[in-house]
């Protein structure tokens, strides 16, 4: 497939059909970004779980796990579990 | 022309293509050798800059903590307090420097600047300049151009602040759907209607973004947390995840017979791994195409938004315990935060569970990425005759960045255990920049490969499905193995552990 003029390569042999394309691929964008998401955060349900999350430190978006602002708390809780219970999770009581 | 052809790239569409041969000039000509200098320049500089705002009485703050931790009187929340003010004192001159757009609601706007509250433009355009800098030696050296290197730069920079923007809308992140999807749909979006502008080109290095990405994301490798839940982590995450992802490579290859080995590692990699961030290293490691990450990306993206609502649900109506059911969500939900907003459904227990198996988990990655690079060149690359390499031949062929990603790994992890602060130094370089600077990284590298890929050549990996069946089959594999294995450790040979965590 040859690319468009000035382009490294296209999937659209028309120009104008790519302008269009490309003008309502961002047209919808805008429209679920600016219109859509905005009206679903602001419903009280889903409100109110983010702000749950955010009071939380928890980023579901996170992907690693030093992304995660809770994670501080975590460790910290983990550590002053080991420090009450020192061999808990080296001896089994089976 | 393909566009990694003109933007300096040996192969057309690998995410990290095989060195025909290894010689010393490979150490400035080579990609991979630039990805471990840039990375470790900035993890040397990132820990200088830490050294040197240590506070006057350092050593005193040091013992303080100490003694207060060791103190049975002492608060926690207290000593947890005085951690963080000491990080931020070592951070903040990085941290003040360098940014990324915020969460937002209602005005896109706001992930950037908001009137009265914080304007993050300058902190983006030091970012901008700092990767312009460091990549645009790079690419020099490397033989590109660096005033069309520049002026590509922008552009694929200001797609990346883009993708940011969408990604950072807080339904967005609570669906869990990561800016990885964002910045590769930019791409394509562009690439498949358009055409990807040929001044983008010189800037066009997914590469280069994500093995450079890579070797800052060994500093947050720290083998020292390994062992934060003892065995019954080790027996979670460390017996059950290879035995998932070695069983669902061969059943790809033995039952579905998936054309692609390297498809079929990935998507292994990033469902029985952690995601994204499994997906990239594996890929990178195994020299994976780029339409095969992406695809194995947005396979384990659209099952996760599943699971992290259905597991906890299902928990709950069945009558698991909390904590054998969060250390179930944190074995088997691919994506760290997705196992975070899960595992806090079951309550404080289950939060601490699930998030502490998953961060086992994601250490995991090093060990996977490394080993998966080594099988590669030893036995999936093997000359046409079949006879297997010799060192020497799986030294040429080892993608090299793998090295820094293993070094800063080992080092951070020494020093995180062994010098007097470590801890607190460690966490200043990762929060004040490795992290920020890795995460731009990855997203120029997915606006990259969606301004290289054509929705066809995608369509084409998804044909009878089988990466979709392969997904569902070893989820469904890791979701039996790993329940079993949860129960097992802590409902009968640790449940004291559950117990105490309760209390």
């Amino acid at each position: 497939m040859q690319p468009a003029a000035g382009t490294a390569h296209s999937n659209c042999r028309n120009p104008a059909r790519a302008w269009l394309a490309f003008a309502a691929a961002w047209g919808l964008i805008a429209a679920v970004w600016l219109g859509l998401l905005p009206r679903i955060a602001a419903s009280p349900r889903v409100s109110s779980r983010l702000h749950e999350l955010d009071a939380q430190g928890i980023d579901p978006s996170a992907m690693y796990y030093s992304e995660l602002p809770v994670m501080d708390d975590v460790l910290a809780d983990v550590d002053a579990f080991h420090r009450r219970h020192p061999d808990a999770v080296w001896t089994s009581h089976w | 022309m393909s566009t990694n052809q003109e933007s300096g790239g040996a192969a057309a569409d690998t995410v990290s293509p095989i060195a025909p041969k290894s010689s010393w000039s490979d150490l400035w000509k080579h990609e991979d050798w630039w990805a471990v200098w840039l990375g470790g320049a900035i993890l040397a500089v990132g820990a200088i800059i830490a050294w040197t705002a240590r506070p006057s009485d350092w050593n005193e703050q040091l013992a303080q903590i100490d003694n207060a931790k060791a103190s049975a009187t002492s608060d926690a929340k207290e000593v947890q307090g005085r951690e963080k003010q000491l990080v931020d004192a070592l951070a903040k001159p990085m941290k003040s420097r360098l940014g990324k757009p915020k969460d937002w609601q209602q005005n896109p706007l706001d992930a950037l600047i908001k009137s009265g509250e914080y304007n993050l433009l300058p902190q983006i355009v030091v970012v901008a300049a700092v990767c312009l800098v460091l990549f645009g030696i790079g690419a020099a050296v490397m033989g590109a151009s660096p005033g069309r290197f520049a002026a590509a730069f922008a552009a694929v920079f200001l797609l990346a602040v883009l993708s940011y923007v969408l990604a950072n809308h807080k339904v967005i992140k609570w669906a869990n759907l990561e800016y990885p999807l964002w910045a590769l749909l930019v791409g394509l979006i562009i690439s498949n209607t358009v055409g990807t502008p040929r001044i983008f080109v010189p800037a066009v290095r997914t590469e280069f973004y994500i093995k450079t990405g890579l070797v800052l994301l060994g500093a947050e490798v720290l083998l020292t947390q390994l062992l934060k839940l003892g065995l019954p982590g080790i027996l979670i995450s460390w017996v059950v995840t290879p035995i998932v992802l070695i069983s669902t490579y061969i059943f790809g290859q033995r039952v579905l017979r998936i054309e692609s080995k390297t498809l079929n590692i990935v998507v292994a990699a990033d469902m029985s791994v952690c995601g994204v961030s499994a997906a990239i290293a594996t890929a990178a490691a195994c020299r994976a195409k780029k339409e095969e990450l992406s695809l194995a990306i947005g396979i384990s993206l659209a099952f996760t938004v599943v699971m992290m609502v259905v597991m906890p649900k299902f928990i709950q109506i069945v009558g698991i315990p909390p904590a054998i059911g969060a250390a179930w969500i944190g074995g088997t939900i691919d994506a760290t935060g997705a196992v975070a907003a899960a595992g806090e459904i079951l309550g404080k227990e289950g939060l601490i569970v699930a998030t502490t198996v998953k961060m086992i988990q994601n250490i995991l990655i090093g060990v996977i990425a490394f080993a998966v690079a080594v099988y590669w060149v030893t036995y999936e690359e093997r000359s046409a005759a079949g006879v297997r390499p010799s060192l020497w031949e799986i030294w040429y062929r080892l993608p090299k960045f793998i090295i820094g990603f293993v070094l800063a790994s080992i080092v951070f992890s020494w020093v995180h255990r062994s010098v007097a602060g470590g801890e607190y130094l460690v966490k200043a370089v990762t929060d004040g920049c490795a992290k920020t600077l890795r995460e731009w990284f990855f997203c120029l590298a997915f606006v990259s490969i969606g301004l290289e890929t054509n929705f066809a050549e995608l369509a084409k990996y998804l044909k009878g499905g089988k990466p979709v069946t392969l997904y569902v089959v070893g989820q469904a594999f890791s979701l039996v193995l790993s329940l079993a294995m949860c129960w097992l450790v802590l409902g009968v040979v640790f449940p004291h552990v559950v117990e105490q965590l309760t209390r």
